[in-house]
Protein backbone atom coordinates (compact mmCIF):
# COMPACT_ATOMS: atom_id res chain seq x y z
CA UNK A 1 0.00 0.00 0.00
CA UNK A 2 2.14 2.62 1.06
CA UNK A 3 4.38 1.80 -1.81
CA UNK A 4 1.48 2.76 -4.52
CA UNK A 5 0.40 5.98 -2.56
CA UNK A 6 4.04 7.75 -1.11
CA UNK A 7 5.55 8.09 -4.96
CA UNK A 8 1.72 10.19 -5.43
CA UNK A 9 2.82 12.31 -2.54
CA UNK A 10 6.33 12.91 -3.88
CA UNK A 11 4.97 13.95 -7.21
CA UNK A 12 3.65 17.33 -5.97
CA UNK A 13 5.49 20.09 -8.04
CA UNK A 14 8.26 21.98 -5.63
CA UNK A 15 9.34 25.36 -5.95
CA UNK A 16 12.92 25.72 -7.12
CA UNK A 17 15.57 25.45 -4.10
CA UNK A 18 13.19 22.69 -2.32
CA UNK A 19 13.99 20.54 -6.11
CA UNK A 20 17.69 21.16 -6.10
CA UNK A 21 17.79 20.44 -1.80
CA UNK A 22 16.20 16.99 -3.12
CA UNK A 23 18.16 16.20 -5.69
CA UNK A 24 21.47 16.95 -3.53
CA UNK A 25 20.12 14.90 -0.87
CA UNK A 26 18.96 12.22 -3.12
CA UNK A 27 22.87 11.89 -4.51
CA UNK A 28 24.14 12.03 -0.81
CA UNK A 29 21.98 8.71 -0.36
CA UNK A 30 23.28 6.96 -3.25
CA UNK A 31 26.60 7.56 -2.26
CA UNK A 32 26.12 7.03 1.57
CA UNK A 33 24.63 3.56 0.12
CA UNK A 34 27.22 3.08 -2.28
CA UNK A 35 29.81 3.30 0.43
CA UNK A 36 27.71 1.01 2.69
CA UNK A 37 27.98 -1.38 -0.55
CA UNK A 38 31.39 -1.70 -1.08
CA UNK A 39 32.26 -2.21 3.06
CA UNK A 40 30.05 -5.21 2.90
CA UNK A 41 31.36 -6.74 -0.39
CA UNK A 42 34.91 -6.08 0.14
CA UNK A 43 35.98 -8.92 2.01
CA UNK A 44 33.30 -11.65 -0.62
CA UNK A 45 35.47 -9.71 -3.67
CA UNK A 46 39.06 -10.65 -2.40
CA UNK A 47 37.69 -14.04 -1.33
CA UNK A 48 36.89 -14.28 -4.88
CA UNK A 49 40.18 -13.02 -6.41
CA UNK A 50 42.10 -14.23 -3.87
CA UNK A 51 40.91 -18.38 -4.45
CA UNK A 52 42.43 -18.15 -8.12
CA UNK A 53 45.79 -16.82 -7.22
CA UNK A 54 49.34 -18.83 -6.30
CA UNK A 55 51.38 -17.80 -3.38
CA UNK A 56 53.39 -15.50 -5.20
CA UNK A 57 50.06 -13.44 -6.90
CA UNK A 58 49.00 -13.44 -3.48
CA UNK A 59 52.13 -11.92 -1.69
CA UNK A 60 52.54 -9.37 -4.76
CA UNK A 61 49.57 -7.96 -5.02
CA UNK A 62 46.98 -8.89 -2.04
CA UNK A 63 43.59 -6.85 -3.48
CA UNK A 64 43.72 -6.43 -7.27
CA UNK A 65 43.21 -9.31 -9.52
CA UNK A 66 46.50 -11.17 -11.18
CA UNK A 67 46.33 -12.89 -13.98
CA UNK A 68 46.62 -16.16 -15.15
CA UNK A 69 44.07 -17.14 -13.16
CA UNK A 70 45.16 -20.50 -11.16
CA UNK A 71 41.93 -22.61 -11.76
CA UNK A 72 43.91 -25.58 -10.73
CA UNK A 73 42.68 -24.78 -7.62
CA UNK A 74 39.01 -25.24 -8.12
CA UNK A 75 40.13 -28.54 -9.43
CA UNK A 76 42.30 -29.55 -6.15
CA UNK A 77 39.66 -28.36 -3.71
CA UNK A 78 36.47 -30.39 -5.73
CA UNK A 79 38.33 -33.12 -5.45
CA UNK A 80 38.76 -32.93 -1.56
CA UNK A 81 35.34 -31.79 -0.94
CA UNK A 82 32.79 -33.74 -3.40
CA UNK A 83 32.23 -36.07 -0.86
CA UNK A 84 31.57 -33.64 1.68
CA UNK A 85 29.25 -31.62 -0.27
CA UNK A 86 27.32 -34.88 -0.59
CA UNK A 87 27.20 -35.56 2.82
CA UNK A 88 25.63 -32.15 3.49
CA UNK A 89 22.88 -32.04 0.49
CA UNK A 90 21.96 -35.44 1.91
CA UNK A 91 21.64 -34.31 5.35
CA UNK A 92 20.09 -30.64 4.59
CA UNK A 93 17.79 -32.20 2.40
CA UNK A 94 16.28 -34.95 4.55
CA UNK A 95 16.02 -32.43 7.45
CA UNK A 96 14.38 -29.53 5.42
CA UNK A 97 12.09 -32.00 4.11
CA UNK A 98 11.43 -33.46 7.28
CA UNK A 99 10.46 -30.10 9.25
CA UNK A 100 8.52 -28.39 6.37
CA UNK A 101 5.97 -31.57 5.95
CA UNK A 102 5.98 -31.64 9.72
CA UNK A 103 5.92 -28.32 10.47
CA UNK A 104 2.91 -27.66 8.15
CA UNK A 105 0.63 -30.39 9.20
CA UNK A 106 1.06 -29.58 12.53
CA UNK A 107 0.42 -25.87 12.36
CA UNK A 108 -2.60 -26.82 9.94
CA UNK A 109 -4.18 -28.84 12.83
CA UNK A 110 -3.90 -25.90 15.50
CA UNK A 111 -5.11 -23.41 13.05
CA UNK A 112 -7.65 -25.60 11.70
CA UNK A 113 -9.45 -28.07 14.56
CA UNK A 114 -10.59 -27.81 17.72
CA UNK A 115 -9.25 -29.94 20.51
CA UNK A 116 -8.90 -29.85 23.79
CA UNK A 117 -5.55 -28.02 25.50
CA UNK A 118 -4.28 -26.86 22.52
CA UNK A 119 -3.23 -23.26 24.41
CA UNK A 120 -1.04 -25.92 26.46
CA UNK A 121 0.46 -27.99 23.66
CA UNK A 122 0.92 -24.62 21.54
CA UNK A 123 2.21 -22.73 24.58
CA UNK A 124 4.72 -25.76 25.13
CA UNK A 125 6.28 -25.45 21.62
CA UNK A 126 6.45 -21.57 22.02
CA UNK A 127 7.95 -22.28 25.08
CA UNK A 128 10.52 -24.30 23.33
CA UNK A 129 12.23 -21.35 21.28
CA UNK A 130 13.00 -19.59 25.08
CA UNK A 131 15.70 -22.44 25.75
CA UNK A 132 18.93 -21.76 24.81
CA UNK A 133 21.02 -24.96 22.84
CA UNK A 134 24.12 -24.44 24.94
CA UNK A 135 21.38 -26.16 27.94
CA UNK A 136 20.71 -29.11 25.85
CA UNK A 137 24.08 -29.46 23.68
CA UNK A 138 25.78 -32.16 26.29
CA UNK A 139 22.68 -34.20 27.46
CA UNK A 140 21.26 -34.21 23.58
CA UNK A 141 24.87 -35.57 22.65
CA UNK A 142 24.48 -37.93 25.70
CA UNK A 143 21.15 -39.65 24.03
CA UNK A 144 22.17 -39.14 21.06
CA UNK A 145 25.43 -41.35 22.05
CA UNK A 146 23.38 -44.23 23.77
CA UNK A 147 21.01 -44.20 20.54
CA UNK A 148 24.17 -45.18 18.94
CA UNK A 149 23.59 -42.22 16.39
CA UNK A 150 27.02 -41.38 16.47
CA UNK A 151 28.59 -40.95 12.82
CA UNK A 152 25.43 -41.20 11.40
CA UNK A 153 23.05 -38.43 9.43
CA UNK A 154 20.00 -39.54 11.64
CA UNK A 155 22.16 -38.81 14.61
CA UNK A 156 22.15 -35.07 12.83
CA UNK A 157 19.17 -34.97 10.90
CA UNK A 158 16.68 -35.55 14.10
CA UNK A 159 17.78 -33.06 16.38
CA UNK A 160 18.82 -30.42 13.62
CA UNK A 161 15.45 -30.58 12.27
CA UNK A 162 13.73 -31.02 16.28
CA UNK A 163 15.62 -27.68 17.07
CA UNK A 164 14.37 -25.66 13.89
CA UNK A 165 10.71 -26.77 14.54
CA UNK A 166 8.97 -24.37 17.00
CA UNK A 167 10.43 -21.22 14.87
CA UNK A 168 9.18 -22.80 12.00
CA UNK A 169 5.72 -24.44 13.41
CA UNK A 170 5.29 -19.91 15.15
CA UNK A 171 5.61 -18.79 11.73
CA UNK A 172 3.44 -20.95 9.34
CA UNK A 173 0.60 -20.90 12.25
CA UNK A 174 0.82 -17.01 12.31
CA UNK A 175 0.70 -17.04 8.49
CA UNK A 176 -1.98 -19.60 8.74
CA UNK A 177 -4.15 -17.45 11.05
CA UNK A 178 -3.96 -14.29 8.47
CA UNK A 179 -5.50 -16.61 6.00
CA UNK A 180 -9.63 -15.75 5.91
CA UNK A 181 -11.92 -18.24 7.90
CA UNK A 182 -14.06 -17.99 5.05
CA UNK A 183 -12.31 -19.60 2.29
CA UNK A 184 -11.87 -23.06 4.57
CA UNK A 185 -15.91 -22.78 5.35
CA UNK A 186 -16.78 -22.92 2.43
CA UNK A 187 -14.35 -25.71 1.53
CA UNK A 188 -15.66 -27.37 4.31
CA UNK A 189 -19.22 -27.19 3.18
CA UNK A 190 -18.29 -28.74 -0.08
CA UNK A 191 -17.09 -31.65 2.07
CA UNK A 192 -13.66 -31.19 0.97
CA UNK A 193 -11.27 -33.31 3.29
CA UNK A 194 -8.74 -31.85 5.50
CA UNK A 195 -6.03 -32.87 3.38
CA UNK A 196 -7.48 -30.83 0.80
CA UNK A 197 -7.29 -27.97 2.42
CA UNK A 198 -3.99 -28.08 3.23
CA UNK A 199 -2.33 -28.69 0.21
CA UNK A 200 -5.03 -27.27 -1.85
CA UNK A 201 -6.18 -23.86 -0.01
CA UNK A 202 -3.81 -23.56 3.03
CA UNK A 203 -0.08 -24.06 1.32
CA UNK A 204 -0.58 -22.43 -1.96
CA UNK A 205 -1.62 -19.21 -0.35
CA UNK A 206 1.21 -19.75 2.55
CA UNK A 207 4.24 -19.71 -0.18
CA UNK A 208 6.04 -16.89 0.67
CA UNK A 209 6.38 -18.11 4.17
CA UNK A 210 7.38 -21.24 3.53
CA UNK A 211 9.73 -20.28 1.19
CA UNK A 212 11.36 -17.96 3.94
CA UNK A 213 11.66 -21.30 6.19
CA UNK A 214 12.87 -22.86 3.23
CA UNK A 215 15.74 -20.85 2.31
CA UNK A 216 16.62 -19.99 6.30
CA UNK A 217 16.65 -23.33 7.30
CA UNK A 218 18.49 -24.24 4.18
CA UNK A 219 20.88 -22.15 5.04
CA UNK A 220 21.05 -22.56 8.83
CA UNK A 221 21.52 -26.75 8.22
CA UNK A 222 23.95 -25.98 5.48
CA UNK A 223 26.09 -24.38 7.43
CA UNK A 224 25.86 -25.79 10.92
CA UNK A 225 28.96 -26.36 12.43
CA UNK A 226 29.13 -27.34 16.29
CA UNK A 227 26.32 -30.27 16.41
CA UNK A 228 27.64 -31.88 13.31
CA UNK A 229 30.77 -31.49 14.73
CA UNK A 230 30.39 -33.39 17.42
CA UNK A 231 28.06 -36.15 15.87
CA UNK A 232 30.42 -36.72 12.59
CA UNK A 233 33.46 -38.11 13.40
CA UNK A 234 35.19 -40.17 10.34
CA UNK A 235 36.36 -38.15 7.37
CA UNK A 236 33.83 -39.85 5.10
CA UNK A 237 30.93 -38.54 6.78
CA UNK A 238 31.89 -34.81 7.42
CA UNK A 239 29.52 -31.94 6.16
CA UNK A 240 31.21 -29.02 4.19
CA UNK A 241 31.41 -26.39 7.16
CA UNK A 242 33.77 -28.98 9.33
CA UNK A 243 35.84 -30.21 6.33
CA UNK A 244 36.19 -26.36 5.10
CA UNK A 245 37.81 -26.15 8.98
CA UNK A 246 39.96 -28.79 8.61
CA UNK A 247 41.10 -28.87 5.25
CA UNK A 248 42.08 -24.92 5.37
CA UNK A 249 45.28 -25.41 6.93
CA UNK A 250 45.93 -28.77 5.18
CA UNK A 251 45.99 -26.87 1.89
CA UNK A 252 47.66 -24.10 3.60
CA UNK A 253 50.53 -26.67 4.29
CA UNK A 254 50.12 -28.24 1.02
CA UNK A 255 50.52 -25.38 -1.15
CA UNK A 256 52.07 -22.52 1.20
CA UNK A 257 48.54 -20.33 0.09
CA UNK A 258 45.01 -20.39 1.32
CA UNK A 259 43.90 -20.12 -2.68
CA UNK A 260 42.73 -23.47 -2.78
CA UNK A 261 40.83 -23.13 0.46
CA UNK A 262 39.53 -19.55 -1.25
CA UNK A 263 38.15 -21.90 -4.06
CA UNK A 264 36.57 -24.56 -1.74
CA UNK A 265 35.14 -21.53 0.38
CA UNK A 266 33.50 -20.15 -2.74
CA UNK A 267 32.37 -24.03 -4.46
CA UNK A 268 30.17 -24.20 -1.20
CA UNK A 269 28.50 -21.08 -1.50
CA UNK A 270 27.07 -22.20 -4.90
CA UNK A 271 24.36 -24.25 -3.66
CA UNK A 272 23.20 -21.06 -1.53
CA UNK A 273 24.02 -19.08 -4.82
CA UNK A 274 21.38 -21.35 -6.34
CA UNK A 275 18.72 -21.30 -3.79
CA UNK A 276 18.61 -17.71 -3.33
CA UNK A 277 18.61 -17.49 -7.22
CA UNK A 278 15.44 -19.33 -7.26
CA UNK A 279 13.70 -18.19 -4.33
CA UNK A 280 14.61 -14.67 -3.50
CA UNK A 281 11.81 -13.14 -4.48
CA UNK A 282 9.86 -15.47 -2.01
CA UNK A 283 12.22 -15.15 0.60
CA UNK A 284 12.02 -11.49 0.34
CA UNK A 285 7.83 -11.43 0.38
CA UNK A 286 8.01 -13.63 3.22
CA UNK A 287 10.50 -11.88 5.29
CA UNK A 288 8.39 -8.50 4.74
CA UNK A 289 5.12 -10.27 5.59
CA UNK A 290 5.29 -8.65 8.72
CA UNK A 291 5.55 -12.47 10.52
CA UNK A 292 8.41 -10.91 11.93
CA UNK A 293 7.41 -9.50 14.89
CA UNK A 294 6.02 -10.03 18.71
CA UNK B 1 -26.33 -23.42 4.66
CA UNK B 2 -25.23 -21.04 7.78
CA UNK B 3 -27.09 -22.97 10.30
CA UNK B 4 -24.30 -25.81 9.55
CA UNK B 5 -21.70 -23.27 9.72
CA UNK B 6 -22.26 -22.32 13.20
CA UNK B 7 -22.82 -26.53 13.91
CA UNK B 8 -19.46 -26.65 12.97
CA UNK B 9 -17.85 -23.95 14.96
CA UNK B 10 -19.77 -24.98 17.89
CA UNK B 11 -18.60 -28.77 17.61
CA UNK B 12 -16.36 -29.31 21.04
CA UNK B 13 -13.60 -31.74 20.17
CA UNK B 14 -12.45 -33.03 16.70
CA UNK B 15 -10.68 -35.81 17.73
CA UNK B 16 -8.62 -36.17 14.59
CA UNK B 17 -6.44 -33.39 16.02
CA UNK B 18 -4.56 -35.34 17.91
CA UNK B 19 -3.31 -37.76 14.94
CA UNK B 20 -2.18 -35.03 13.07
CA UNK B 21 -0.49 -33.43 15.87
CA UNK B 22 0.99 -36.86 17.15
CA UNK B 23 3.95 -37.09 14.68
CA UNK B 24 5.32 -34.07 15.94
CA UNK B 25 4.88 -34.26 19.20
CA UNK B 26 6.75 -37.82 19.70
CA UNK B 27 9.27 -36.05 18.24
CA UNK B 28 9.39 -33.13 20.03
CA UNK B 29 8.93 -35.52 23.31
CA UNK B 30 12.43 -37.15 22.88
CA UNK B 31 14.74 -34.18 21.32
CA UNK B 32 12.99 -31.28 22.50
CA UNK B 33 11.59 -31.50 26.28
CA UNK B 34 13.76 -34.14 27.65
CA UNK B 35 17.48 -32.81 26.78
CA UNK B 36 16.83 -30.28 28.80
CA UNK B 37 14.99 -31.95 31.70
CA UNK B 38 17.94 -34.49 31.50
CA UNK B 39 20.59 -31.37 31.11
CA UNK B 40 18.92 -30.09 34.46
CA UNK B 41 19.31 -33.32 35.96
CA UNK B 42 22.77 -33.93 35.07
CA UNK B 43 24.01 -30.53 36.49
CA UNK B 44 23.61 -31.87 40.22
CA UNK B 45 26.01 -35.09 38.71
CA UNK B 46 29.59 -36.14 38.38
CA UNK B 47 28.76 -37.43 35.30
CA UNK B 48 31.40 -37.98 32.61
CA UNK B 49 29.40 -39.15 29.73
CA UNK B 50 29.82 -42.84 30.07
CA UNK B 51 27.12 -43.04 32.84
CA UNK B 52 25.27 -40.68 34.55
CA UNK B 53 27.87 -40.88 37.82
CA UNK B 54 26.53 -39.51 41.80
CA UNK B 55 24.38 -37.01 42.61
CA UNK B 56 26.87 -34.22 43.80
CA UNK B 57 24.05 -31.53 45.22
CA UNK B 58 24.83 -28.17 44.42
CA UNK B 59 28.69 -28.92 44.19
CA UNK B 60 29.11 -28.29 40.29
CA UNK B 61 26.69 -25.18 40.99
CA UNK B 62 29.18 -23.84 43.39
CA UNK B 63 32.32 -24.37 41.60
CA UNK B 64 30.56 -23.22 38.46
CA UNK B 65 29.88 -19.62 40.19
CA UNK B 66 33.49 -19.68 42.41
CA UNK B 67 35.11 -20.10 38.92
CA UNK B 68 36.95 -16.50 37.97
CA UNK B 69 36.73 -17.57 34.26
CA UNK B 70 33.10 -18.02 34.42
CA UNK B 71 32.36 -14.80 35.52
CA UNK B 72 35.34 -13.80 33.14
CA UNK B 73 33.20 -15.37 30.08
CA UNK B 74 29.96 -13.86 31.35
CA UNK B 75 31.65 -11.03 30.71
CA UNK B 76 32.72 -11.00 27.47
CA UNK B 77 29.88 -12.70 26.00
CA UNK B 78 27.57 -9.58 27.71
CA UNK B 79 30.29 -7.21 26.08
CA UNK B 80 30.08 -9.05 22.25
CA UNK B 81 26.17 -9.45 22.48
CA UNK B 82 25.57 -6.17 23.57
CA UNK B 83 27.79 -4.27 21.32
CA UNK B 84 27.09 -6.86 18.64
CA UNK B 85 23.55 -5.91 19.07
CA UNK B 86 24.30 -2.17 18.66
CA UNK B 87 26.10 -2.26 15.68
CA UNK B 88 24.16 -4.90 14.08
CA UNK B 89 20.85 -2.91 14.81
CA UNK B 90 21.81 0.52 14.21
CA UNK B 91 23.72 -0.47 11.05
CA UNK B 92 20.60 -1.85 9.59
CA UNK B 93 17.73 0.85 10.58
CA UNK B 94 20.53 3.74 9.01
CA UNK B 95 20.43 1.40 6.47
CA UNK B 96 16.52 0.52 6.21
CA UNK B 97 16.10 4.30 6.09
CA UNK B 98 18.57 4.93 3.55
CA UNK B 99 16.66 2.71 0.65
CA UNK B 100 13.48 3.75 2.45
CA UNK B 101 14.18 7.53 1.44
CA UNK B 102 15.37 6.79 -2.38
CA UNK B 103 13.23 8.18 -5.01
CA UNK B 104 14.71 5.77 -7.88
CA UNK B 105 12.50 2.25 -7.42
CA UNK B 106 15.19 0.67 -10.15
CA UNK B 107 18.22 1.54 -7.85
CA UNK B 108 16.47 0.87 -4.58
CA UNK B 109 15.64 -3.07 -5.80
CA UNK B 110 19.34 -3.62 -6.83
CA UNK B 111 20.87 -1.95 -3.65
CA UNK B 112 18.45 -4.07 -1.97
CA UNK B 113 19.67 -7.19 -3.82
CA UNK B 114 23.11 -6.36 -3.51
CA UNK B 115 22.82 -6.13 0.32
CA UNK B 116 21.15 -9.78 0.38
CA UNK B 117 24.21 -11.14 -1.36
CA UNK B 118 26.50 -11.92 1.51
CA UNK B 119 23.95 -14.14 2.63
CA UNK B 120 25.13 -16.82 0.18
CA UNK B 121 28.35 -17.27 2.38
CA UNK B 122 27.95 -19.94 4.98
CA UNK B 123 28.29 -18.56 8.04
CA UNK B 124 31.77 -20.64 8.79
CA UNK B 125 33.00 -19.71 5.99
CA UNK B 126 32.15 -15.83 6.89
CA UNK B 127 34.22 -16.13 9.79
CA UNK B 128 37.32 -17.72 7.82
CA UNK B 129 36.85 -14.85 5.42
CA UNK B 130 37.69 -12.82 7.95
CA UNK B 131 40.11 -14.19 9.90
CA UNK B 132 42.22 -15.38 6.85
CA UNK B 133 41.80 -12.30 4.48
CA UNK B 134 40.71 -9.15 6.98
CA UNK B 135 42.24 -9.37 10.14
CA UNK B 136 44.97 -11.68 9.10
CA UNK B 137 47.95 -11.51 11.28
CA UNK B 138 50.72 -11.56 7.72
CA UNK B 139 51.29 -8.14 7.00
CA UNK B 140 49.25 -8.49 3.55
CA UNK B 141 46.39 -8.99 5.35
CA UNK B 142 43.82 -6.45 5.01
CA UNK B 143 43.67 -4.38 8.11
CA UNK B 144 47.04 -4.95 8.39
CA UNK B 145 47.81 -3.12 5.03
CA UNK B 146 45.82 -0.15 6.06
CA UNK B 147 47.43 0.03 9.82
CA UNK B 148 51.03 0.06 8.19
CA UNK B 149 49.67 2.96 5.61
CA UNK B 150 49.30 5.08 8.57
CA UNK B 151 52.35 3.68 10.02
CA UNK B 152 51.17 1.43 12.58
CA UNK B 153 52.77 -2.31 12.63
CA UNK B 154 51.30 -5.37 11.85
CA UNK B 155 49.95 -7.51 14.31
CA UNK B 156 47.49 -10.90 14.89
CA UNK B 157 44.54 -9.34 15.47
CA UNK B 158 42.82 -12.44 17.09
CA UNK B 159 45.86 -13.44 18.66
CA UNK B 160 46.62 -10.42 20.75
CA UNK B 161 45.35 -10.58 24.13
CA UNK B 162 44.45 -7.01 24.53
CA UNK B 163 42.88 -6.35 20.70
CA UNK B 164 41.22 -9.75 20.70
CA UNK B 165 37.45 -8.03 22.09
CA UNK B 166 37.43 -4.64 19.85
CA UNK B 167 38.82 -7.13 16.97
CA UNK B 168 35.26 -9.91 17.51
CA UNK B 169 33.27 -6.54 17.58
CA UNK B 170 34.74 -5.24 14.35
CA UNK B 171 34.02 -8.94 12.82
CA UNK B 172 31.83 -8.38 10.12
CA UNK B 173 32.10 -4.56 9.74
CA UNK B 174 29.48 -2.73 8.43
CA UNK B 175 27.39 -5.02 10.15
CA UNK B 176 24.30 -3.99 7.50
CA UNK B 177 22.37 -6.15 5.23
CA UNK B 178 20.74 -9.52 5.34
CA UNK B 179 17.47 -10.46 6.19
CA UNK B 180 17.75 -7.74 9.24
CA UNK B 181 17.72 -5.44 6.81
CA UNK B 182 14.99 -6.70 5.22
CA UNK B 183 12.84 -6.75 8.23
CA UNK B 184 13.34 -3.12 9.12
CA UNK B 185 12.51 -2.56 5.47
CA UNK B 186 9.09 -4.09 5.56
CA UNK B 187 8.41 -2.10 8.37
CA UNK B 188 8.91 1.03 7.14
CA UNK B 189 7.42 0.72 4.08
CA UNK B 190 4.01 -0.58 6.33
CA UNK B 191 3.69 2.30 7.89
CA UNK B 192 0.46 3.70 6.91
CA UNK B 193 1.05 6.75 4.17
CA UNK B 194 -1.54 8.83 6.47
CA UNK B 195 0.72 8.88 8.96
CA UNK B 196 3.41 10.01 6.90
CA UNK B 197 1.76 12.77 5.24
CA UNK B 198 0.88 14.11 8.89
CA UNK B 199 3.57 14.26 9.72
CA UNK B 200 5.34 15.93 6.56
CA UNK B 201 2.38 18.82 7.52
CA UNK B 202 3.66 19.54 10.89
CA UNK B 203 6.70 19.99 9.60
CA UNK B 204 8.89 17.39 11.42
CA UNK B 205 12.84 16.88 9.41
CA UNK B 206 13.47 13.44 8.46
CA UNK B 207 15.72 12.69 11.72
CA UNK B 208 13.24 13.60 13.94
CA UNK B 209 10.57 11.14 11.60
CA UNK B 210 12.90 8.34 12.32
CA UNK B 211 12.60 8.84 15.93
CA UNK B 212 9.36 9.88 16.75
CA UNK B 213 7.73 7.92 14.28
CA UNK B 214 9.47 4.66 12.73
CA UNK B 215 11.35 3.71 15.61
CA UNK B 216 7.97 3.39 17.52
CA UNK B 217 6.02 1.65 14.73
CA UNK B 218 8.76 -0.27 14.61
CA UNK B 219 8.69 -1.68 18.31
CA UNK B 220 7.51 -5.20 17.47
CA UNK B 221 10.20 -5.81 14.72
CA UNK B 222 12.73 -4.63 17.17
CA UNK B 223 11.25 -7.00 20.39
CA UNK B 224 11.50 -9.85 18.18
CA UNK B 225 15.33 -8.90 17.50
CA UNK B 226 15.76 -8.19 20.89
CA UNK B 227 14.67 -11.62 21.68
CA UNK B 228 16.09 -13.70 19.40
CA UNK B 229 18.81 -11.77 19.23
CA UNK B 230 20.36 -11.91 22.91
CA UNK B 231 19.40 -15.55 23.39
CA UNK B 232 21.61 -16.32 20.22
CA UNK B 233 24.04 -14.25 21.21
CA UNK B 234 24.07 -15.15 25.09
CA UNK B 235 25.09 -19.08 23.97
CA UNK B 236 27.02 -17.99 20.54
CA UNK B 237 30.52 -19.50 20.56
CA UNK B 238 31.54 -20.50 16.94
CA UNK B 239 34.11 -17.77 16.96
CA UNK B 240 35.11 -19.16 20.05
CA UNK B 241 35.29 -22.62 18.84
CA UNK B 242 36.87 -22.39 15.23
CA UNK B 243 39.21 -18.90 15.88
CA UNK B 244 40.51 -18.16 19.49
CA UNK B 245 39.53 -21.34 21.65
CA UNK B 246 38.81 -18.77 24.27
CA UNK B 247 42.70 -17.28 24.15
CA UNK B 248 44.67 -15.83 23.36
CA UNK B 249 46.87 -16.61 26.65
CA UNK B 250 45.15 -18.55 29.69
CA UNK B 251 43.29 -15.91 30.93
CA UNK B 252 40.41 -16.51 28.85
CA UNK B 253 40.73 -13.10 26.65
CA UNK B 254 37.73 -14.11 24.61
CA UNK B 255 35.77 -17.08 26.42
CA UNK B 256 32.44 -16.93 26.89
CA UNK B 257 29.92 -19.51 28.96
CA UNK B 258 29.32 -21.39 26.13
CA UNK B 259 32.41 -22.57 24.57
CA UNK B 260 33.46 -22.94 27.92
CA UNK B 261 30.43 -25.34 28.72
CA UNK B 262 31.82 -27.07 25.10
CA UNK B 263 35.15 -27.47 26.55
CA UNK B 264 33.84 -28.56 30.11
CA UNK B 265 32.32 -31.78 28.14
CA UNK B 266 34.02 -32.67 24.56
CA UNK B 267 37.64 -31.49 26.00
CA UNK B 268 37.94 -32.86 29.71
CA UNK B 269 34.80 -35.29 30.13
CA UNK B 270 33.28 -33.32 33.12
CA UNK B 271 29.48 -32.96 32.01
CA UNK B 272 27.81 -32.46 35.57
CA UNK B 273 29.79 -28.60 35.65
CA UNK B 274 29.22 -28.42 31.63
CA UNK B 275 25.64 -28.78 32.50
CA UNK B 276 25.81 -26.62 35.38
CA UNK B 277 26.83 -23.83 33.10
CA UNK B 278 23.90 -24.45 30.81
CA UNK B 279 21.95 -24.56 33.43
CA UNK B 280 22.72 -20.91 35.06
CA UNK B 281 22.59 -19.94 31.02
CA UNK B 282 19.46 -21.04 30.71
CA UNK B 283 18.02 -19.39 34.32
CA UNK B 284 19.75 -15.61 32.91
CA UNK B 285 17.90 -16.20 29.74
CA UNK B 286 14.45 -16.70 30.99
CA UNK B 287 15.18 -13.67 33.41
CA UNK B 288 16.17 -11.75 30.50
CA UNK B 289 12.76 -12.74 28.28
CA UNK B 290 10.69 -12.20 31.49
CA UNK B 291 12.20 -8.75 32.43
CA UNK B 292 12.18 -8.48 28.17
CA UNK B 293 8.29 -8.84 28.26
CA UNK B 294 7.68 -6.36 31.07
CA UNK B 295 9.55 -3.29 29.24
CA UNK B 296 7.78 -4.50 26.28
CA UNK B 297 4.77 -4.36 27.69
CA UNK B 298 5.74 -0.83 29.15
CA UNK B 299 6.90 0.29 25.70
CA UNK B 300 3.67 -0.45 23.75
CA UNK B 301 2.07 1.83 26.81
CA UNK B 302 4.34 4.38 25.97
CA UNK B 303 3.78 4.47 22.34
Amino acid sequence: MAENVLPLCRTKRRVGGAAVKRAVSQIALHAFILFFLVCALFPLYLLIIKSVKNVGQDQMDPFTPTFPFLWDNYRVAWLNISSNILNSFIITSIALAGLVALACVTAFAFVHFKFYLKEVLFTAIIALMMIPGTLTLVSQYSMVYSMRLVNTYWGVILPQMMAAFPMSFFLLTSFFKGISRELFDAASLDGAPDMTMLFKIMLPLSMPIVATIVMTQFMALWNEYVWSGLILITDGMKTIPIALVSLTDQFYKMTGSYGTAFAAYVIASVPVIVIFAVGSKQFVEGMTSGAFKM
Amino acid sequence: MTGQIILNKQKRCQWRAYIWILPAFALLAVFCFYPPVYAIALSFSDSDGVTFGNIVGFANFASVLGDGMFWKSMGNVFIITIAGFLTGHVANILLAELLFHLRNKLAGSVYRFLFVVPLVVPGIVGMMIWQRIVFTPETTGLVNQIVQMFGGSAKGWYSDEKMVMLTIILTGFPWGGGTTMLIYLAGLQGIPPELADANKLDGLGAWKQVFTMHLPLMVGQLKYFLVTGVIQGLQNFNLQLIITHGGPGVDGASNVPGYMMYDYAFMQSKYGISCAIGTVMFIITLVLTVINRRIGKNAEEVF
